[in-house]
This record gives structure tokens, sequence and C-alpha cells, in this order.
């Protein structure tokens, strides 16, 4: 009953005109973000927080979080349209998404990234509301060594992603890795293969990689053709998603809010991991599994409803302890203490109203959003008509003002051009770019993960395997890695006999 | 597929055992307290491996298809991939000296008149357009700070 | 011919005595366009917050935006690779901690010191700590030393190598003759994570630690620089007054504001004056960093560069008696 009670003062401070007004604003800006590529959240916010100084800190907080959110729904946009995943939570998006575009089905792809984020977004949030206090103490739980369990984990399933081998997925996530140990060590303070280039000492940058991999590789693979055969096929089929796709996106829709919201909550990695968990969940359980990579529907339902879910959950750390997730969340929280706001687990003793009156104001601008994104699909259609000849330098001039927006370093434009080429090998030797990206990103984090295990363990390996949450997310990763050789090896037994 | 194969598989191959050495020379250290190079070695030993069986895969595998279609363009479609990504790197060495506008400028002349040759007007009018309209959306609109070159823009 | 050659001639006299007028305007007014600061850690972070809450009343006094530029990287140096590259014309400046400046060259192993800098200002101190769950079972410093020596090694969270808070823990270690290894941690924020969860007693601070302790959920062991944020500060132990040769000066230095090398004095003055009115003159500057628990004071051009140099000076050797030296 007390929770009835929060929530009906969280909404009275929400849906005030002013609060509304300033988190449709806040949704907008979000959704222009996540659509244009390299732009992030954090740029944004960072950028606004001095303007912010002027209201209340419930109202900028409001208006700040609905970017985040609000650029997850922008994201994808770009991923199914144009083959650039707007953030790495986008990624696996574009595996199926943009194959959908080739195929004149970019509407159903963008509405039905709309709807599974908004069902994702809306239920995750009664979960925050209903499970923060349980769900923080899960959350911490999470030490070294399980993170470390976990990263292994969902490497095993990280060649479940796209139409290549396994083998070949297995390779490019190895590549991804080696390339995220690029940098300067972080215990030891010694720059590893970074060839006296300055940029490189804090690792390569995930914006320049992605946007070269996809983005960039994508173009020149494209242009070898004729620009007048238009890349994207002329008759766009439908606006809005068939019966057919509905039927099919139930299922995933669902099971990604599941995988979205637990795994969000899991500081660092959480909200990435449940993209590509949904993903690989989807494939497996699915009665077509040859359809996923050339523009199965559920391979943009799951992943999207996954990511929102996700984004909406990351803010329990936040607001329950006072841990940022994610750098977004961070400057949200640098944001807070400008106001005068100290987050923290007495966050929402003392300001009750920003706790409640932001976590209601999601509810209201996740439906902001999905009134402003379903319309918008029939523009960003229509975008596609653009000539290529036009459209192309138009998506490289998004790349590379996106990718020097984030550090104001050229270099990075030229990691970008270089990972630009990277991509276009990578489609001519047959390779896929999703694993190498999952593989970059969590490269440090498993590295970190399993030095701190160590240091913690004075040496001993069993503390993978002597904690229960490890434990078990070792043995399910084993036992995946195991499946994978047994059925290579059957196949290979029926393919010579 | 079989030749494309084999040959990323020795690229991978050769890659990996330059990688271990490089570890090598970082220092393993210990299983107790692991040096810089303990991690980048063993991922040079998984792809290591994995390329080895990538081969013996390819060795095994579809000669039959060798006479399907060559994915590599011909010398057109060859000359406007390297003609783009020159470009783009000459557009990342001189951003911050020619500042932005201008840059933007002469990436979008090249591009339209390389790749597939617009007429003259068309070129430069979109060109003109496209830089001074994105430095608007971008600097004006949403204040990010866009490199001014000698001429102040 | 004639009217040609007078017209020429004046414009030659002219020009010089109009372009000495218009640099004298320009050293009068300053600033007349948008100033930078580099901030060398990404959005969010300390050093970002603090460059943020200080931009307003940068514009509200001198009319000119303060465009906040994150470049972070390598330790905090490749912020002043950029600052080195600018014009010290007042235009260009960076937000950092002047131990980057006077450590660096042990820490990240860079060419430059501190004569490469101008110094504008300091104006906060960090508010260095180690911190443990407030559960632990030592009640305070020595109780904490004694477990240590009974029950070697024990283990630490740090927020990164070669950093302030962990050369003092290498100096305690050495000094009393225990065996602390620092588990690395990338921040704060996965710092507090795990010590929440259990899976390490113990995290160094460098600010931010107050919401955690206000709610109770750690206790200061040793407070190094600045005041701690426990309920009763006079129970926590300072390092300075239970180990008083700890060489606390030459560790931890202040937060302040720095321009390339080469800015004329009277300009250095202005822009002193400006920022010191927009930082430790400015109440939402002050507020902010009531919030993060870090002492605002301030420190002028000459003092600080002082104190760097000395710093400077001292770390070499103190570097090398630790056995932290980059190899």
């Amino acid at each position: 009953m007390e929770m009835l009670h929060h929530i009906l003062f969280g909404f009275q401070v929400a849906m005030t005109p002013a609060n509304l007004l300033y988190c449709f604003f806040g949704v907008l800006l979000g959704t222009l973000i996540g659509v244009l590529p390299g732009l992030g959240p954090v740029a944004t916010i960072s950028i606004l927080m001095p303007i912010t100084l002027s209201i209340s800190p419930v109202s900028a907080i409001i208006m700040l979080s609905g970017i985040y959110y609000g650029a997850q729904y922008g994201g994808s946009t770009t991923s199914i349209l144009i083959n650039v995943p707007g953030e790495a939570t986008s990624v696996v998006t574009c595996i199926d998404g943009y194959k959908m575009a080739l195929q004149g089905r970019a509407g159903p792809a963008l509405g039905i990234s709309a709807i599974g984020s908004f069902i994702g977004g809306m239920v995750s949030l009664l979960g925050v509301m209903l499970l923060a206090a349980p769900l923080a103490n899960f959350a911490l739980r999470f030490g070294p060594p399980e993170y470390f369990s976990l990263i292994f984990l969902s490497l095993t399933i990280v060649s479940g992603l796209g139409t290549g081998s396994t083998l070949k997925a297995l390779l490019m996530a190895g590549l991804g890795m080696l390339t995220g140990a690029i940098g300067m060590d972080m215990s030891t303070g010694i720059p590893r293969f970074t060839f006296g280039i300055r940029t490189l000492y804090d690792g390569v940058g995930l914006v320049p990689a992605i946007m070269g991999l996809f983005g960039i590789g994508e173009i020149l693979t494209n242009i070898e053709e004729k620009l007048e055969l238009d890349i994207f096929k002329t008759k766009i089929k439908r606006i809005l998603p068939s019966r057919e796709d509905w039927v099919r996106s139930r299922g995933p829709i669902g099971r990604g809010t599941l995988i979205g919201f637990f795994l969000g909550v899991i500081p660092g990695g959480g909200a990435l991991i449940s993209t590509f968990a949904s993903y690989a969940v989807e494939k497996k359980i699915s009665r077509h599994p040859e359809q996923f990579g050339q523009g199965a529907i559920e391979g943009v339902a799951g992943p999207e409803t996954a990511n929102n879910a996700g984004a909406q959950s990351s803010f329990i750390p936040m607001l329950a302890l006072g841990i940022p997730p994610n750098v977004v969340l961070a400057v949200l929280i640098s944001a807070l203490i400008i106001h005068g706001i100290q987050p923290g687990p007495l966050l929402l003793a003392k300001h009750p109203d920003l706790f409640w009156g932001v976590i209601t104001s999601m509810f209201v601008g996740n439906a902001m959003l999905l009134i402003l994104n379903l319309p918008l699909v029939g523009l960003w259609v229509q975008l596609l008509r653009v000539p290529y000849t036009y459209l192309f330098p138009a998506i490289l001039l998004f790349c590379l003002v996106g990718v020097y927006s984030i550090t104001n370093n050229y270099v990075e434009i030229l990691l970008m051009v270089f990972f630009g080429v990277v991509g276009y090998l990578m489609r001519k030797f047959d390779f896929e770019p999703a694993p190498f990206v999952m593989g970059l990103v969590l490269s440090s984090m498993m590295e970190n993960a399993f030095r701190q295990s160590l240091t913690l363990s004075e040496g001993s390996m069993t503390i993978f395997f002597t904690r229960p949450i490890s434990a078990l997310l070792m043995a399910v990763g084993l036992g995946v890695l195991v499946c994978y050789v047994v059925l290579g090896v059957r196949k290979r037994e029926r393919g010579a006999g | 597929m079989g030749s494309r194969d084999r040959i990323s598989a020795i690229v991978l191959l050769t890659l990996s055992v330059m990688v271990c050495i490089g570890a090598l020379g970082y220092g393993l250290g210990t299983f107790s307290t692991p040096g810089t190079g303990f991690f980048p070695f063993l991922l040079g030993i998984l792809i290591g491996f994995l390329s080895i069986l990538m081969l013996a895969h390819a060795k095994r595998g579809e000669e039959v298809k060798e006479s399907a279609k060559s994915p590599w363009p011909g010398i057109e479609g060859r000359k406007k991939v390297l003609a783009i990504v020159a470009a783009l790197g000459g557009y990342g060495f001189l951003l911050e000296k020619l500042g932005y506008s201008l840059t933007t400028f002469l990436l979008f002349v090249l591009l339209l008149k390389g790749i597939q040759p617009q007429k003259w007007y068309l070129a430069m009018g979109v060109a003109l357009l496209a830089s001074l309209g994105s430095y608007a959306l971008f600097q004006v609109g949403l204040q990010v700070e866009l490199p001014r070159g000698f001429l102040g823009m | 011919m004639g009217k040609r050659m007078i017209c020429v001639l004046l414009v030659c006299s002219l020009g010089p005595l109009a372009l000495n007028l218009e640099r004298s305007f320009a050293q009068e007014a300053y600033p007349t366009k948008p100033i930078t600061m580099l901030v060398p850690f990404p959005p969010g972070g300390l050093s970002d917050t603090t460059a943020r809450s200080y931009a307003g009343a940068v514009q509200k006094i001198t009319g000119q935006p303060l465009v906040v530029v994150n470049k972070p990287g390598a330790g905090g140096t490749i912020a002043v690779d950029a600052l080195q590259a600018a014009k010290p014309d007042g235009y260009t400046l960076l937000e950092s901690s002047a131990s980057t400046l006077a450590h660096g060259m042990f820490t990240q192993g860079v060419s430059w010191g501190p004569k490469d800098f101008t110094v504008i200002l300091g104006h906060s101190l960090y508010n260095f700590a180690f911190v443990v769950r407030a559960d632990a079972p030592w009640k305070n410093f020595d109780e904490w030393v004694q477990y240590v020596r009974q029950n070697p090694p024990f283990k630490y969270g740090c927020y990164g190598n070669l950093v302030t808070m962990h050369i003092v823990m290498e100096w305690i270690g050495k000094r009393l003759g225990l065996k602390l290894v620092p588990v690395h941690f990338k921040g704060d924020a996965e710092g507090t994570q795990n010590v929440l969860g259990g899976h390490i007693m113990g995290h160094c601070y460098a600010g931010g630690q107050d919401a955690l302790i206000k709610a109770g959920k750690m206790k200061t062991l040793i407070q190094v620089t600045g005041e701690p944020c426990d309920a009763d500060p006079k129970s926590v132990a300072k390092l300075k007054e239970v180990l008083p040769d700890a060489p606390v000066d030459i560790i931890a230095l202040p937060r302040g504001i720095f321009g390339p090398k080469g800015m004329p004095e009277t300009l250095q003055a202005k822009v002193a004056d400006v920022f010191r009115k927009a930082t430790v003159e400015n109440p939402e500057f002050i507020r902010t960093h009531q919030l993060m628990k870090m002492e605002v004071k301030y420190f002028g051009p000459k003092d600080l560069e002082t104190a760097i140099q000395k710093a400077h000076s001292g770390f070499g050797e103190l570097i090398k008696s630790l056995g932290l030296e980059r190899k």
C-alpha cells in the first residue's frame, strides 16, 4: 500500500506541466542524439548541465534521464537504416535490422523496435519500483570473479551471433579482445601494443571501432557496385509490422524484457550483455534459426526490448546506492552534485521527490517516446529514398563528426578509417564484425576482473569455482563450449561418412 | 571459399605468433600476479589454435566453390574504395588545420565528383549546403566544438 | 605618382601604430572570445564536475562562455599535451590536479615538468582517505595495523596505479612494515561497489566518500588530507598526527587551473582574477565541493608554484625508495 502512496506522490511530481515539458524535451533530444551516430548522450548531458542550473534539480534530472533512455530508442534507428550502431547496445540490432532494411522492411523493423522498447521499458520500470532494494543487493554480489565468469559465459554465447561459422565468430571475438588489450595496462602502467601513439594509451575507442567496422565498412562494400543500383530496395514494402511480425515478436519481447531487466542491474556490462544474450536465446529456441542474420524480426525484437529494459533497470544501482553503472549515469550523478544533491544510499530518504519523481517520469517518458517514434518511422523510411550518391557522403560526415566530437582528437578519425578498411576486408573474407565488437568491449573488463580476482585469491584459480554465482556461470559457459565441440565433431563425422 | 579461408587463417596465425612474442616481451608474470603480457599471450594462443583449426577445415573443404564469383571488385571498384579511404584519411589530417567548414566542403566535392561523378554545379551546391548546414546543426544547434582552421571557421 | 607615394607612406607609418593600439586593447580586455577549459578525465568525474561547477560563473563574470573540453587518457597527460600545443593567450586552460604536473615525469614517463606551465591558481583540495566497511572488525587505525601485522597480506582497493593514494599506502606499508596489496579498480564507482558487496574490505578515496559514510555503510580508517566525513571526525586518525614524517606535502597537492608556458604576467594576473572569483569566491562552487567534502582553499600562483616545485624534487627520491619507478 505504501508503494501506491509513493507512486501517486511520484506522479504528482512528474506530471506538473513544467516537468512534463522537460521530460518531453529530454526524450526528444535523446532520440535525436541517438539517431546521430557518435554524438552520444554523454556529450549532450554534459553540455546541458550548466543550463539546467536555473531549474529545479528534479526537473533537471527528469530531463537529463530522458536524454539517456531516449537515446536508446534513437540508437536502433541508425542501426537498422544505415548499419551504424549509435551505441554498443545497438550493435546486435544491426545484424538482422539492417538486413530487413535492405529487404524493404525497414518500417516493420523500426516499428517493432519502438514497441518492444516501450513494453520492455514499462515492465522494467515496474520491476524497478517494486524490486529496487533486493535487486541492488543482488547486483552487489557480483564481485570480480562473478564478472569474469559472466563475461566468459557471454563470450561463449557470442559465437551465436550472425550467420557465419562458430569458429570464425570465436576468432573475431578473440581478435576483438586482443584489440581491447591495446593500451596502458591498468595495474602496471606499461603501455601495451601502442606503437608510441599517445592516443592509443587509453586503448582503442569503441566509437571509432564501431563506426569504422559497421558504417564505413558497409559504405566501402556498397560503393563497389554502380550507385544507380539502389542499395535499398525501391519498393518499401510496408511501414507497419505485419500480423506475422507481431506473432513472431511476442515471445522475444517477453523474454527480452526479463533478460534485459535482470542483467541491466549489473553495473558495467549488464545492459550490453543482455542484448546479445537475448539474440542468442532467440536464435536457440527459434523454429527457423537459419533466418537469423538474414532479417529475422526476432533478432530485432528481442535485443531492442532487452536494451531498453536494461537501460531502465540500470538506474537501480545509481538511485539506490549512488553507483553509476555506466558513463552516462556518471554524468547524471555529476549533475546531481552540482545541483546540491548528494547521490548515495540516503538519496531516497533525503529526496523522495527526486527518487519517485524521476521513476514515474520515466513511465511518462517511455510513453512519449512511443508516440514520438512511431510516426517518425514513416519519415525515416523516406530518408532511405535519397539516392545513395548523396546519402553515403552524408553518412560519412555523420560518422566523422560523431567520432571527432567525443574527444576532439583527429587521430580518432584516422582510427575509424583504419577500422573501416578492416571492416571492408572482414566482409570480403566472410567474417562478422559483431563478435569483434563484443570482444573489444568486454576485453578490458574481463582482464581486470581476472587480475582482481587473482589478487583477491592470492593466486588461486579456485576462486572462480568456489563462489556460488561464479561457479554457476562458469559451469554454464563450459557447458556451452562442450556443446559446440560435440556438435562440431558430429557434423564432421556426418560429413566424412 | 576454401582459398579465402586459407589466406585469412594464415594471416591470423602469423598475427597470433607475433602477439605471443610481443606478449612475452612484456612479461607474463605468475599465476598469482599476472603480468602485462599474460592476457595477450593467452589470447594469442587462442587465436593461433582457432586459426589452425580453420586451416584444417579449409584444406578439407569445398574446393568446388572456387569457381564461384570472386568477391573482389574490379579495377573500377578498387579505385573507388581507395579514393574514399584516401579522402577520409585526408579529412582526418586536414580537419584541424583547415577548419571544419572548409574540410567538409572539400570532402563532399571529392566524394560527389570522384565516386559517381555529378555535374559540377550540383556537386558544389550540395557540398556548400552540407558543410554550412551541418555546421549550423552541430556547432550552433548542438554546441559541439568544431575545429576552426586558420581561416577561423 | 607623388600622391600614391604619400598614401603608401602614411599607411606604412600608421599601420604599426594601429597594430599597437590593437594589441594594447586586446591586452586590456580579457576575455573577448570563449575560453576553452581542458579537463583530463571523462565527464562525470571529479575534475569534470569541478570545471562545470564554475563554468556558469565564468560566463556571468566575463560575458564569455567557458567551454569544457574533455581530453581523457594516459593518467591526465593527454589533456596536458593539448594544453602545451595551445597558445599562451589565456584562452586555453587546464583544470587539473597539481600532482599530474609535479609527478607526471615519474608516474607517466612524460618529458615535461613543472617549469612547462603557467600556474594560474589552486582552488581546492582532495579529500584523501582510506575508507573501510562500517562493520569491519577494526575500530581504528591502530587495531587495523595490528590486524594486518598478524594477517598478511591485506588487500585494499585503489582507483588507479601510481596515483596519490596508492603511493601513500605504499609509504605506510613500508614505514610500518605491513604487507599491503592494491587491487586496482577503475575509478571510485567500481571500488565502492566492491566494498559494499563485501568483496574487499576497504578502498582509497579522493573525495566522494561522504555519501556512503553518512549512510552508515563505511567509516574512515585514516585521513590523509582534509577533514574526515565521519560523524565524529575527532575519532578518526589523521596521517600527519599518527606518522608525522609522512611526506604528505610531496604527494598530495591541491587542484587548480593552469595555462601553457609563457603567459605574460599581466595576463596571468587577469586570468587568476577571473577564476578566483569563479571558484573560491563563488557560492555554487563552494556548495558543490562541500558536497564532495573537498575543502575549498585558495592558492595563489606563486605559492602553488613553490609547492609544485618542492613536490617535484622530492618525488623522484620517494618513488625510488618505494621501488615504484617505471621500468
